[in-house]
């Protein structure tokens, strides 16, 4: 991959990280205020704002890095498959999302739920579900993307035999302008 | 370079418990009754 497109891609797949990151941390915040808060009102408003966050923030978020992230690892030398930090972050990334679409039921449940009636205690499993699993995700994240950063050292077996072929290719290779 | 692969990193190890440790209490929530959507008085 060219250095301008890698960039370009890089500074994509960035936005599209953080930008879930901070948007999950606000749904964190909403579905805390949902369950805490005594005013139906803010309760509602509340989990209105958590579906609205998911569907139109939170959704396409998540699937872009799902996106960028093979695009990226694939046009360069890391490769999708080689490192375990790359691994895990596809891992972290594909979780999480399949953990969200999962969600998006109960999200337009409370939602609707919130909005036309006072929620009650038969709710209050859901709504803690909301905070845990929104956590869970926020952490999971957060390590997604201190992983991005640090690159912390380690080759998949995969990895390995790519580097050994590739090393032993260049050594059978016959030397030019000697 | 050696012809053997190196060890999994110590960090991959930590990583693959506490992934799997997460596993099981989904699994486990979910086999206590709190399922994805199921506790939910009524869908609309």
């Amino acid at each position: 991959m060219k250095r301008g497109l890698r960039k370009f891609v890089l500074s994509l797949h960035i936005t599209f990280a953080v930008g879930w990151l901070g948007a999950v941390a606000g749904f964190v915040a909403l579905a805390i205020v949902g369950l805490k808060s005594q005013d139906p009102q803010i309760v509602g408003s509340a989990y209105l704002g958590m579906e609205l966050i998911t569907r139109f923030v939170i959704l396409p978020l998540s699937f872009a890095p799902l996106i960028t992230g093979p695009i990226l690892s694939l046009g360069t030398p890391w490769g999708l498959l080689r490192h375990y930090w790359i691994l895990a972050k596809l891992l972290i990334t594909v979780l999480s999302t399949i953990v969200l679409v999962i969600h998006l039921q109960p999200i337009s449940y409370l939602s609707n739920a919130a909005a036309n009636r006072t929620l009650s205690s038969a709710d209050f499993p859901l709504q803690i579900q909301m905070v845990v699993a929104s956590t869970v995700a926020l952490i999971a994240l957060l390590v997604a993307n201190i992983l991005a950063v640090y690159k912390p050292k380690g080759m998949t077996p995969y990895g390995w035999r790519k580097q050994y072929e590739e090393r032993l290719q260049l050594e059978s290779q016959p030397e030019v302008g000697r | 370079m050696s012809r053997t692969p190196p060890e999994m990193p110590r960090w991959v190890k930590v990583f693959g418990i506490i992934f799997i440790v997460l596993i099981l209490i989904v699994i486990g929530a979910h086999l206590a009754g709190f399922n994805f959507g199921g506790h939910m008085p009524h869908m609309p």
